[in-house]
């Protein structure tokens, strides 16, 4: 084997020859023992420069400055010294690792290194010493293959261009010519674009060159060709030829120099790449190998790429396979192979391939973080041809014009795709922007035909017919550009581009169509469109964001959320989920719904519409293109999260009027924030649906009823206080049950319990000695512990028996006497008014509303007031007439929030407190209005039944005469009809006889027409009427002074009243007869 | 194809002028409704909505008036 020799010239100046030495005496050392190794000049280079890269002493002079001197001197005084050269441990002492044959410590100035490296081209590594001629072959690739030389030694020995250029005539170029070309090639592309296919052999040598342990090249020559050891260029350099033709700046290569022509057929491989984007400063120092290099790369490159896994699986696999250059290597060098396999094999598979457009701006940040003096130079050959574009100015291009000049498609890589996201500049709403749209007549004119009539379908195969290219453009083409932005296909389909090509397309054809003379035709591009698709993905894959669709239909929010969506589509027909197929004017004669899918803009969604939504579909107020405001949506056909490109056409929204709303054109799409706008009172709509919000003013408070579930399915209403008569009456009822149960049960005979255990045998055997025994104290005195425990235990036993049969008996017989339990729910009646904002220039009667509060919650039942005005969500209509809408709600789901006074003042005043009414004013209440009356009970009727109702009058008066009333000046009386349900002969009756003579308040009383007959007010109580008993109760403030003055009369009227009784009475002779 | 280059235009890219209605913010939705503006005015949804065609200013209408002609045309 051929190694070099180093020995003194005189002083510093150092000569060396090429020197054979028996191939067993360097082979059969293990890099372990270094310094009885023969080091390659390439590797004490490698060592020497090593030290000098820590120090940053990368400059250097002119290549030729020392050749003469080198060359002048080499071979002439081969002393033989072998060189004995450490490695690692070498690196420790500056320069020592050069020793003089004998031994000798030779030392090397840096500058002495450098000049060698010039001379030697080290620095130059990536001058590609090949013909113009166009080659595919994988040498092409790599610069040092390892040329096979025949040599004086006993083996072949693999040499270094190096070795070649010293002892032989043999032209690296020239070897690389004779090489085979080896199946099967992969592509790569150069800088220019152009296609190169290179071998996995080439691959593979390029492996090697970069000291890929696994096969055993690290030690040899070929690492002296290893560029990253030329740490001689600055940045600077770097960039100049990176970006322009290689120039004088740039050392040339001896073997360049020799071949005179290395000047074409440039490429830029994948690794090279690589590192030219990640070069920095590798930390050469703990560099043993070269094939920890290996794991400098990986780390340099992982790090650079944080987040672009971007590895070529390929790599591993060829790197595995064998070109005759690996052979010769591993056969002559198995075992420094085998040695340095297990260490660094791991990273090398993932050598990052990470270059392209889409990450360009972290290319120019890590151009801008280089660490100057650290910069390495590419193994490969730089690039020459004057178009080419580096990656950088790739990029720069690919954003101007909306395409890729990145040939290489890539593997899948998760980078930045878009760099417009995050906007890091405000820009105007596009209300903003565009400003109001002029008349259409005008704006139609110069559009083309295809965008005129733009709707998303046609929008979704709309073709860009760019002249600068041969074809059309449509999704496929954006398809395709999108990935050669760097957008994985692991994340987006076609189907993703279509979809989203068809909104954006939608969209942009939309503007053209409205802002024409604004914009004439300049948004819709190729570039708008890809740089929407960009942003669309880097949204949506690198940032996770998710539209409104997308997150309903994954199941995270829920579709009754407030949002905005477009009409995109108009489905005449609703096949489901109410009626059949038939026309649209027909579907909502029928009462049937309508379809129309719905776009938030990224994707979309079927809503089925309710039978009013769907007449306003028939009336032309819903169209493609309007925004809706959608609030409290269902969603149906859902069975779980589903991405909107696959979710069913049965999946479908289900929207209804009372929570959908027109939404202006400038609306943004999407989710809501912040609370919605109530549905004013008089919008909602009684078939409507569920209203999310409106606002309500409280004008009247009704007390809380008690419906009970009868075990015939049906219901019956009670007041709180008949509520509470009933519970006592079932209690006492299921009292006497009981009783006669429990006497049942005592008066039988106790059967002792005799269970088939011993403990219960036993226990039944001390209970029946102690029940005979005439003392059983005494027994008992006498009773071993474990006896008396015995005994208590059964004792215990037996109790817990007798309970639960006692319980099991009196639950059967509970049941049979129909007391089991009682099915009862409260609620309250709430009357409301809608708000009317005083601003409005729409004056009309407010509407009334009364709402049923099923369960109030003790929080309404204390906090909702009369007069107060509350934002309401929760209603759902139930039914209308001419002057009220009903509608409930659930105690447990509406919020009445209170409006603030301030707010309240917004609108028209709403409430009318309640007044006491004396009866001489009545005439002044309206029919069927409800009035409040503080007066004196002059009669209770008896209880009557009439229509499956318990009826009962009752007489009042207050003291207050009639002044229109002529009749000898007696006192106003008034006739209160109470009713009650029908369900048991016994039922109580509303007002108890005792009641005559004293002060009662009557609220909610309903004005019934008078009985001019009798000379009489006639007025009816209903469910919601109620009445106190103490007029300083707080429900009846406002008739405390009128039942303290009737209270009064009543004192001192003894007679009169008596009067009024008798007048009763013979109403009710006359009536009966 | 597609992979030849068009001339790269010079123009604005659209998205650097003006925002758009579908660019959504992403944020967590409240559940619970909450009545941040107490003390500001109170609006309501529309009056009549449905029955009122100004809603929209004019721009619905003439939306819907080319969306009709275009059908017409088709």
């Amino acid at each position: 084997m051929r190694t070099w020799q180093l020995y003194s010239v005189s002083g510093n100046v150092l000569g060396w020859k090429v020197e054979t030495v028996m191939e067993e005496a360097t082979l059969a050392l293990p890099p372990t023992l270094p310094q009885q190794h023969l080091q390659s000049m390439p590797d004490l280079l490698r060592q020497g420069s090593s030290r000098l890269a820590d120090k940053q002493h990368s400059s250097i002079s002119t290549p030729s400055s020392i050749t003469g001197q080198g060359t002048g001197r080499e071979n002439e005084k081969g002393s033989g010294k072998a060189l004995n050269a450490p490695q690692s441990a070498g690196l420790e002492k500056q320069f020592s690792m050069f020793q003089t044959g004998s031994g000798k410590a030779v030392n090397i100035s840096s500058a002495g290194l450098n000049r060698a490296k010039a001379l030697l081209g080290l620095q130059d590594i990536e001058t590609f010493p090949a013909s113009e001629t166009k080659r595919t072959s994988s040498d092409q690739l790599f610069p040092f293959p390892s040329v096979t030389v025949k040599g004086t030694g006993s083996t072949n020995a693999s040499l270094s261009p190096f070795d070649v250029k010293f002892t032989s005539s043999v032209s690296p170029a020239e070897e690389i010519l004779n090489c085979a070309d080896k199946p099967p090639p992969i592509k790569f592309h150069t800088a220019g674009g152009r296609s190169i296919s290179v071998s996995s052999e080439a691959l593979k040598r390029a492996r090697s060159l970069l000291g890929d342990p696994e096969l055993g090249c690290l030690v040899d020559e070929d690492d002296a060709a290893d560029p990253l050891f030329s740490f001689s260029k600055d940045q600077k350099s770097v960039d100049q030829a990176s970006t322009k033709e290689l120039n004088s700046d740039t050392p040339v290569s001896l073997l360049s120099a020799v071949k005179g022509n290395g000047s074409s057929s440039l490429f830029t491989s994948p690794l090279r790449s690589t590192l030219y984007h990640k070069k920095s400063s590798i930390k050469t120092e703990n560099l043993v190998p070269a094939s920890n290099l290996m794991k400098e790369f990986d780390a340099v490159a992982k790090e650079s790429t944080s987040g672009l896994d971007h590895s070529i699986p390929q790599h591993g696999q060829l790197f595995e396979k064998n070109s005759t250059t690996m052979d010769l290597r591993e056969n002559d060098f198995a075992s420094k192979a085998k040695f340095l396999e297990g260490p660094s094999r791991g990273p090398l598979v993932d050598i990052s391939n990470s270059f392209g457009a889409g990450f360009a701006d972290r290319n120019q940040n890590f151009g801008r973080k280089r660490k100057p003096g650290g910069s390495f130079v590419s193994p490969f050959k730089k690039p020459r041809s004057a178009n080419i574009i580096t990656p950088l100015k790739r990029n720069d291009s690919d954003t101007a014009n909306g395409f890729s000049n990145l040939a290489p498609k890539l593997p899948s890589q998760k980078g930045k795709v878009s760099v417009r996201y995050p906007f890091h500049v405000p820009r105007m709403y596009m209300k903003e922007y565009l400003g109001k749209p002029l008349p259409i007549q005008s704006k139609l004119e110069s559009l083309p035909d295809e965008v005129r009539r733009m709707n998303p379908d046609t929008a979704e195969i709309y073709v860009f017919n760019d002249k600068s290219c041969s074809g059309c453009i449509g999704v496929e083409s954006f398809l395709e550009m999108l990935s050669r932005s760097g957008a994985s296909m692991q994340y987006v389909s076609k189907k993703w581009v279509t979809n989203h090509y068809k909104w954006i397309v939608w969209k942009l054809a939309s503007y053209e169509r409205c802002y024409n003379a604004k914009i004439s035709g300049k948004l819709l591009t190729i570039c708008n469109v890809l740089e929407e698709l960009k942003y669309r993905y880097e949204r949506e894959v690198n940032y996770g964001h998710r539209s409104a669709i997308k997150r309903i239909l994954e199941g995270d929010v829920t579709p009754s959320s407030m949002m905005v969506l477009c009409i995109s589509n108009i489905y005449s027909v609703c096949d489901s989920p109410v009626g059949s197929q038939s026309s649209l004017s027909s579907t909502t004669e029928n009462g049937t719904c309508a379809k129309v899918e719905l776009t938030d803009g990224w994707y979309s969604i079927i809503a089925v519409l309710d039978t009013l939504l769907s007449k306003k579909l028939a009336a032309g107020k819903l169209f493609v293109g309007q925004k809706l405001r959608i609030w409290g949506a269902g969603l149906c056909g859902w069975t779980g999260p589903v991405s909107p490109l696959e979710a069913s056409g049965t999946t479908s929204l289900l929207l209804h009027i009372n929570g959908t709303y027109r939404a202006h054109w400038a609306s943004r799409l999407g989710f809501c924030k912040g609370g919605g706008i109530p549905l004013s009172f008089m919008s909602i709509k009684e078939g409507g649906g569920a209203v999310p919000i409106t606002l309500v003013g409280i004008s009247r408070i009704y007390p809380v009823l008690f419906r009970e579930r009868l075990s015939n399915g049906g219901f019956i209403v009670r007041s709180e206080r008949m509520e509470a008569r009933e519970m006592q009456y079932f209690n006492e009822r299921r009292c006497s049950v009981v009783e006669g149960i429990v006497s049942a049960s005592q008066r039988e005979k106790r059967d002792p319990y005799i269970g088939s255990d011993y403990e219960s045998e036993e226990g039944a055997r001390i209970l029946r000695i102690l029940e005979r025994a005439a003392e059983p104290e005494l027994l008992m005195a006498e009773m071993t512990s474990e006896q008396l425990n015995l005994f208590s235990s059964y004792q215990a036993k037996l109790e817990a028996l007798r309970q639960s049969d006692l319980q099991k008996s009196l639950e059967r017989a509970l049941q049979d006497a129909g007391l089991a339990e009682r099915d009862i729910t409260p609620f309250m009646r709430v009357r409301v008014v809608g708000l009317t904002s005083k601003s409005t220039s729409l004056k009309c009667c407010p509407k009334e509303g009364l709402i049923t509060i099923w369960n109030p919650t003790e929080k309404q039942q204390s906090e909702l007031a009369e007069g107060q005005a509350f934002a309401v969500s929760g209603l759902t209509p139930i039914s209308a007439d001419s002057s009220t809408l009903y509608l409930q709600a659930k105690g447990s789901t509406a919020k009445w929030l209170p409006l603030s006074p301030l707010a309240i003042e917004h609108f028209e005043v709403f409430f009318c407190p309640r007044q006491s009414i004396p009866l001489n004013k009545l005439s002044e209440v309206r029919m069927s209005r409800e009035f409040d009356i503080a007066a004196v009970v002059v009669f209770v009727g008896q209880l009557y039944t009439e229509a499956h109702q318990k009826k009962q009058w009752v007489f009042v008066a207050d003291g207050s005469t009639a002044t229109l009333d002529s009749n000898d000046g007696s006192e106003t009386l008034m006739a209160i009809s109470f009713t009650s349900p029908c369900i048991r002969t016994d039922s109580f009756a509303p007002i108890s006889s005792n009641l005559v003579g004293s002060t009662v308040c009557f609220c909610n009383l309903i004005k019934r027409a008078r009985d001019n007959i009798n000379n009489l007010w006639v007025a009816e109580a209903t469910e919601n009427s109620t009445y106190y008993l103490n007029y300083d109760h707080s429900h009846c403030s406002h008739l405390k002074d009128a039942g303290a003055s009737a209270e009064r009369w009543a004192k001192i009227s003894g007679l009169r009243l008596e009067k009024l009784r008798g007048r009763v009475l013979s109403i009710i002779s006359c009536s009966e007869t | 194809m597609a992979t030849e280059q068009p001339k790269p235009t010079a123009e604005d890219v659209k998205m650097d002028l003006f925002e758009d209605d579908d660019e959504f913010e992403e944020f967590a939705i409240d559940q619970e409704w909450e009545d941040k503006e107490e003390g500001n005015e109170v609006t309501q949804q529309g009056e009549d909505d449905w029955d009122d065609d100004d809603v929209n200013d004019d721009f619905s209408l003439q939306l819907r008036k080319e969306l009709e002609s275009n059908t017409e045309k088709k």
